[in-house]
């Protein structure tokens, strides 16, 4: 009786993974789990000392200068837009694609998405001059003036794609929850979560047709975050490819910032996973055969980011517009030459480890690669900007920038941040999916 | 509150009110609308004059509601018209700067002003009775009331000495004198010059009468006048002229006398041949030299500068002689001269060298005069030997002599006084004071000198100097509305009688036997002290506006260098900010190096009127370079110093506004990436404003910067931000290197308000738009400070505001903003408006006449009204029979950035220099 053993199977394996999700969550918290929630919480302060400065005092705090008037705030935003690519990626894409190893991940990937737009967003807004302007004024709010935002500038279009892909995110993460919920609002102890849980999957009563419901909504949210993975950084890149500045005005912009956000996004994924895996002790659950098709994702992409710089410099080569050598020049050998080649290191050549099995299932390893992956897509985006700033069309104005020790502290304090969202949500919410990972078959080995 | 009281408050605080600005004593004329009240929100614009030396500028002062916020150039004046630099428009600052002298005091104790002077009235009795000797060092300036009162006051008691003092000490009036008769200095008439060769004289930098000169030469040089320098220094002139010549101080004489031979072709005065069989490399450029000269003739001129060695500028005056150019009605006329600009006689000198050793020793009064900053070493010691209650000082700034005197008395502001001066073609004006002293204690030292005669006459009797001005200009000035006139004019021609007649008498005797080298010490490095762009020499003591504003050609701000070659630097092991000790006798100094390819080897050239120590700042920015003087230096010429260097373990970086010099616009062919947009351009139907700027015309001489700043409220934003790359300047003017040679030049940049504006489109608020005629419009309120213009923009105009920089302005300063323009908070962007306010006057002015269009030329853009040369147009571009239109039909213009089709509407002209036929 196969059939009955299958679900004698799945019935033993959900109840197993119940208990393990109910039990992290009933458990109290562990003495790491302190530990880590204590040094994000302090390194969180940094940023909020750092943005309450800035807020008060003004933007002279900043290394900014009238020549190089975007610099860390921009260089920050856009890694943390790009960290939370990879989530989608994998809760969305991976699922159309029905590469099932997703579910153990995928929560921790849709939650990192959630918690890197959130970080990403503070320095939009804070990095303006008049942060408490810019909270109403880019809306387009009808108001009493009748004063429309400008819909050709680049700003506002990132304004509405990270919105969405925000809010779309947020319903994700949410429908992939419900099932979840409505099993452990009876298991948890805690009579705070059991009525928040109660209250999300208030609706929720599990009837098959809910179910065939429940499944076509989730296939068809799956499919409307597809293209915002590609769209929202296409967007963002297009705050550099739509201007004139030399070195940002190209058309390779977009897929590049998509492949470069991918690739950074699944390096921060595999850091979050080894943590969070010792963590919560998860290691059956986010098994090494997980790790390792994570680092292959890491792998492919890596490979069309460096495709995408191998286009851009031909592009350059090519094009042979003085304005942009000469920004290229000042990215390769001029003033930010160490930027660029440690980047040039630590995106291109690390990451070639990969090929190597063991490398790729070794969990230091990979944590090494991945680490300094995160580190090479920052300085990506610096190398980016600020060179081509610093040299552009009048030479007049040609300057260099340093960053202030207030820039560096939201910089170290958006980490902080990041963890602080990460770490709470994983100690209300369950860590994986009980759902999914109850449907997949044992025979595949993914967990066991 | 019952109503009556309500009235009675309101009046109350309206009276209140009325008492914080008040309008000078006597009636003073505003130079139009002379209504007795102005309408509140209107400007009134008052005439007046500025003394640079003894050399005057007609001026406008636009008042808002009494309060000065502006100086313009007088355009009706028939002298100067409306020449101006930034010193004069940044004197505006000193009279509302916190810093000022205020409460008179005598050796520490307060006293009112009365008081005090009734003290020095008493002191000075007892001194003549005594046989002290009193000795007051006024100013050189140009008001004849002014000398007239010295005059009579040493008529009445020989005991006083008057001594003529200025920082630095021009030897033309005697050379002059001894080969001339003539004891003043020649104003050069460039009407009537073809070819001008300025001999370390820097007509268009810091000469005193530069702002003029530029204005004449721009006139002039279109119609061909060619101009040629040679200098020690790399000045504004050397930039500008046509053919420029470097030679050290030991190799200048060398230079001239061979020129000297090749005109007259005699050895007639050469006593040692030594120099004329040897060649050396001055024979090429002086034989250049000659042949220009012999080809112009009478219609060229050798300008030289006033402090170079008395032998040589004898020889040049020669030159000139045997150029015939000293004549009436030829460059050098006798009816054209600097007024008091006489040579100093024999007490002056003695008083000034340090040597004068009076028996019963002397009291010293310095009418706004500052020896101790300014003052060889020499006059310093002997002046240091005189007791402090025996020192008067009458000064507007607690500045180095004043806190060296015992009885320190305030002066007030040249805006606050009545005065004249008198201009070098005859004409007059009177100093109107446009404000009530805002120091109650304060006392000009005109009506210092005023009371001093009537304390030893008896007999006079004006209640001011005002009656005093009216009096003396009886003859000039009969009636009261001759009087309303000039003061609303701003000039009057002055019937002089007592003006003497002026007549060649060359006397060739007395000129000097010239030989190599006895004139130029021999020295491995000189020093060339030169009067600085910004302060002249000691005017402005510690100005923001004129610190803050980049020396045009080493774009240093807030302090002042020492500007070396190359070669020089190699020679010592020196890179640019290293420290290094200049040391002359047993005086030193240390000073941060600038290498300038251009400057003559063996020089180092430091600019005065840095390194003030004022007592209510207490920061000191640069250094002063006249503690390296000694007394023989000064006699001799503060040009060629000879000077020991010395390499320091120290280094600093330089505070600059720009960081590169070499330009990049010729990266891109112009024409070949000109591009067509797809889309059709918007049709501006009214008027559509922009801007001409004339590129061999720009001097690179900072007045637009300072008048754009001050028009504008553009905010000072202090030393650590410029270094930071903030600084705030709407419009600046870039120096560039020439990629061929080695030569400067200026290219001012501001918005350049494009028809396809790149920021425009990128700002998420839509905070900054195109007006309807074509000016690129910022909206403070609406700006969020998110900067994506800024990072558009490809000509880097738009500045930002780090911080509220008007926050921590002390009073009285928040009267000198322009009440038309917003101060900007911190956190938004900002740029050249095109003076937006101005047009929309005008506009509305055009609107109440009956007009659809403003008429060309109504509108003057505030850097286009301070260019001394007249290199900024600003028009209608719609208008085809406007200045600006016909001109850019006229002439090659184009337009920066030309392929990026952001279609800016600032045009320029290419600079163009005239050819010398021989070079």
């Amino acid at each position: 009786m196969p059939e009955e053993k299958q679900n004698k199977e799945n019935n033993d394996k959900f109840v197993f993974l119940t208990k393990l999700a109910a039990n992290s969550l009933n458990n109290g918290s562990s003495g790491y789990y302190r530990v880590l929630l204590t040094v994000s919480i302090v390194i969180t302060l940094f940023a909020i000392v750092g943005v309450y400065l800035t807020t008060s005092k003004g933007l002279k705090l900043w290394g900014i200068n009238n020549s190089i008037p975007w610099a860390l705030d921009i260089t920050n935003f856009v890694f943390w837009i790009g960290i939370s690519h990879a989530g989608s990626l994998i809760s969305a894409i991976l699922f159309l694609l029905r590469q099932h190893w997703r579910a153990g991940i995928h929560r921790i990937a849709e939650a990192m998405t959630i918690f890197a737009l959130f970080t990403a967003i503070i320095y939009p807004i804070f990095h303006t001059g008049r942060p408490w302007l810019t909270i109403f004024w880019v809306f387009p709010v009808p108001i009493q003036s009748g004063v429309w935002v400008n819909f050709k500038s680049p700003l506002m279009w990132d304004v509405f794609a990270i919105l969405i892909y925000l809010i779309s995110s947020i319903i994700f993460l949410y429908i992939g929850l419900l099932p979840d919920l409505a099993i452990l609002s009876k298991k948890v102890k805690s009579v705070f979560l059991q009525k928040i849980y109660s209250f999300l999957s208030s609706f929720w009563i599990g009837s098959s047709k809910q179910w065939k419901n429940y499944k076509a909504t989730y296939l068809v949210i799956a499919g409307l975050i597809t293209p915002l993975v590609l769209s929202v950084h296409s967007i963002v890149s297009f705050d550099f490819a739509v201007s004139l500045v030399p070195g940002w005005h190209t058309t390779i912009m977009p897929p590049y910032f998509v492949a470069g956000a991918i690739f950074s996004g699944c390096a921060s994924l595999v850091v979050l996973l080894i943590i969070f895996r010792k963590l919560f002790n998860l290691e059956e659950i986010i098994s090494v055969d997980v790790m390792e098709k994570v680092n292959k994702l890491m792998l492919v992409s890596g490979l069309m980011l460096a495709y995408s710089y191998l286009t851009e410099y031909f592009f350059l080569f090519y094009g042979a517009n003085p304005f942009e050598n000469q920004s290229f020049s000042n990215r390769f050998i001029g003033d930010y030459k160490y930027v660029f080649w440690s980047m040039f290191a630590m995106n291109i050549i690390f990451p070639q480890l990969l090929w190597v099995k063991k490398i790729r299932r070794s969990i230091p390893f990979s944590l090494f690669v991945s680490v300094f992956v995160l580190l090479g897509m920052w300085l990506e985006r610096y190398s980016i900007i600020v060179p081509s700033l610093a040299k552009d069309y009048i030479s007049s104005s040609w300057d260099v920038y340093f960053p202030t020790l207030t820039e560096i502290s939201i910089l170290i304090g958006s980490f902080g941040l990041f963890m602080t969202l990460f770490l709470l949500f994983l100690r209300f919410f369950p860590i994986f999916s009980i759902y999914d990972l109850s449907k997949l078959n044992s025979n595949k080995k993914n967990y066991d | 509150m019952k109503r009556r009281d309500f009235i009675s408050y309101i009046s109350s605080s309206l009276a209140l009110l009325s008492v914080s600005c008040q309008r000078p004593e006597h009636k003073v004329v505003p130079a139009v609308n002379p209504s007795e009240f102005s309408k509140p929100g209107n400007p009134v614009y008052f005439n007046s004059a500025f003394q640079l030396k003894n050399c005057a500028y007609g001026i406008t002062v636009k008042t808002f509601d009494g309060k000065p916020i502006k100086i313009d150039g007088n355009f009706e004046h028939p002298s100067t018209f409306g020449v101006i630099n930034p010193l004069i428009q940044a004197s505006l600052y000193s009279l509302y700067d916190p810093s000022r002298f205020f409460q008179p005091e005598i050796n520490g104790v307060k006293k009112n002003k009365d008081e005090l002077i009734q003290l020095i009235h008493e002191k000075i009795q007892n001194d003549s009775i005594s046989g002290k000797k009193i000795i007051v060092f006024y100013n050189e300036n140009a008001s004849p009331s002014y000398h007239s009162l010295i005059q009579k006051i040493k008529e009445k008691n020989n005991n006083i000495i008057f001594v003529r003092y200025s920082a630095f000490k021009s030897h033309l009036a005697e050379v002059n004198k001894t080969l001339f008769g003539i004891d003043a200095e020649f104003v050069p008439d460039f009407n009537k010059a073809d070819l001008i060769i300025d001999i370390e004289a820097d007509i268009l930098g810091t000469h005193k009468l530069s702002p003029f000169f530029a204005k004449k030469l721009s006139q002039r040089k279109s119609s061909g006048t060619k101009l040629i320098s040679i200098e020690s220094n790399y000045t504004l002139t050397g930039i500008h002229s046509d053919k420029r010549y470097t030679a050290s101080p030991d190799e200048l004489f060398e230079l001239i006398l061979k020129i000297y031979y090749n005109l007259t072709n005699n050895n007639e005065l050469n006593t040692n041949n030594k120099s004329k069989e040897t060649s050396s490399k001055y024979d090429k450029p002086a034989k250049e030299i000659s042949e220009e000269l012999l080809k112009y003739g009478e219609r060229s001129a050798l300008i030289p500068g006033d402090n170079l060695p008395q032998e040589l500028l004898e020889l040049i005056m020669l030159i000139n002689y045997e150029l015939k150019n000293i004549a009436s009605d030829k460059i050098f006329n006798p009816e054209k001269l600097i007024p008091f600009s006489n040579s100093f006689s024999d007490e002056e000198r003695e008083i000034l060298s340090g040597r004068f050793a009076p028996e019963n020793g002397c009291s010293i009064i310095f009418l706004e005069t500052n020896p101790f900053y300014s003052g060889s070493q020499n006059l310093k010691n002997w002046l240091s030997k005189t007791k402090a209650e025996d020192l008067i000082s009458i000064s507007l700034y607690p500045d180095e002599t004043h806190q060296r005197a015992g009885i320190k008395i305030a002066a007030t502001h040249y805006l606050e006084k009545w005065g004249d001066a008198q201009f070098f073609d005859g004409s007059s004006s009177i100093i109107q004071p446009v404000i009530k002293p805002l120091n109650r204690d304060s006392i000009s030292s005109e009506e210092f000198l005023l009371n001093l005669y009537q304390s030893l006459d008896n007999n006079v009797s004006f209640e001011s100097y005002y009656d005093y001005l009216r009096e003396f200009y009886k003859d000039s000035i009969k009636s009261w509305s001759d009087w309303a006139s000039a003061l609303r004019k701003g000039y009057f021609k002055n019937e002089d009688k007592s003006k003497p007649q002026n007549k060649i008498e060359f006397n060739k005797l007395n000129a000097q036997k010239f030989s190599d080298n006895s004139i130029i010490p021999n020295s491995e490095v000189y020093l060339n002290i030169i009067p600085s762009l910004n302060f002249f020499d000691d005017f402005e003591p510690n100005n923001p506006y004129l610190l803050e504003l980049p020396d045009p050609i080493s774009k240093i701000t807030w302090e002042n260098v020492g500007l070396v070659s190359k070669s020089l630097a190699q020679k010592y092991g020196l890179n640019e900010g290293d420290i290094f000790k200049l040391s002359s006798g047993n005086l030193s100094l240390e000073i941060h190096i600038y290498i300038l390819t251009g400057i003559a080897d063996k020089t180092i050239v430091i600019s005065s009127g840095f390194g003030r120590k004022i007592k209510n700042s207490d920061k000191f920015f640069g250094v002063n370079p006249f503690e390296l003087i000694k007394i023989e230096d000064e006699e001799h010429s503060t040009k060629f110093i000879p000077i020991k260097l010395e390499k320091t373990n120290k280094k600093l970086k330089l505070v600059k506004s720009q960081t590169n010099f070499t330009p990049n616009d010729d990266l891109v062919d112009r024409h070949s990436m000109k591009k067509n947009s797809i889309y059709p351009g918007y049709e501006h139907k009214g008027q559509k404003w922009g801007m001409l700027i004339d590129l061999s015309k720009c001097i690179g001489c900072n007045s637009c910067v300072i008048s754009c700043q001050f028009e504008n409220n553009i905010p000072i934003v202090g030393k650590e931000e410029v270094q930071k790359g903030r600084i705030m300047h709407w419009i600046k003017i870039d120096r560039f290197d020439a990629k061929e040679n080695s030569e400067i030049y200026f290219e001012p940049m501001l918005c350049q308000h494009c028809e396809n504006a790149p920021c425009e489109s990128v700002c998420p608020v839509g905070a900054t738009s195109h007006s309807p005629e074509g000016i690129n419009e910022m909206t403070y309120n609406r700006c969020i400070g998110a900067r994506f213009c800024m990072v558009n923009c490809p000509y880097n105009v738009r500045k930002f505001n780090y911080e509220n920089y008007y926050e921590k302005v002390s009073s009285p300063l928040e009267n000198m903003l322009n009440p038309e323009i917003t101060i900007r908070m911190r956190g938004i962007a900002e740029k050249c408006t095109f003076c937006v306010h101005r047009i929309n006057e005008m506009r509305i002015e055009s609107k109440n006449k009956g007009m659809k269009f403003i008429p060309d030329g109504r509108i003057k853009t505030a850097c286009q009204e301070a260019c001394p040369t007249e290199a900024i147009i600003f028009g209608d571009l719609n208008n085809k029979n406007s200045e600006i239109a016909r001109i850019m039909k006229e002439k090659e213009v184009f337009h920066k950035l030309e392929f990026l089709n952001t279609k800016p509407s600032v045009a320029y002209i290419k600079n163009k220099r005239n050819e010398l036929k021989n070079a």
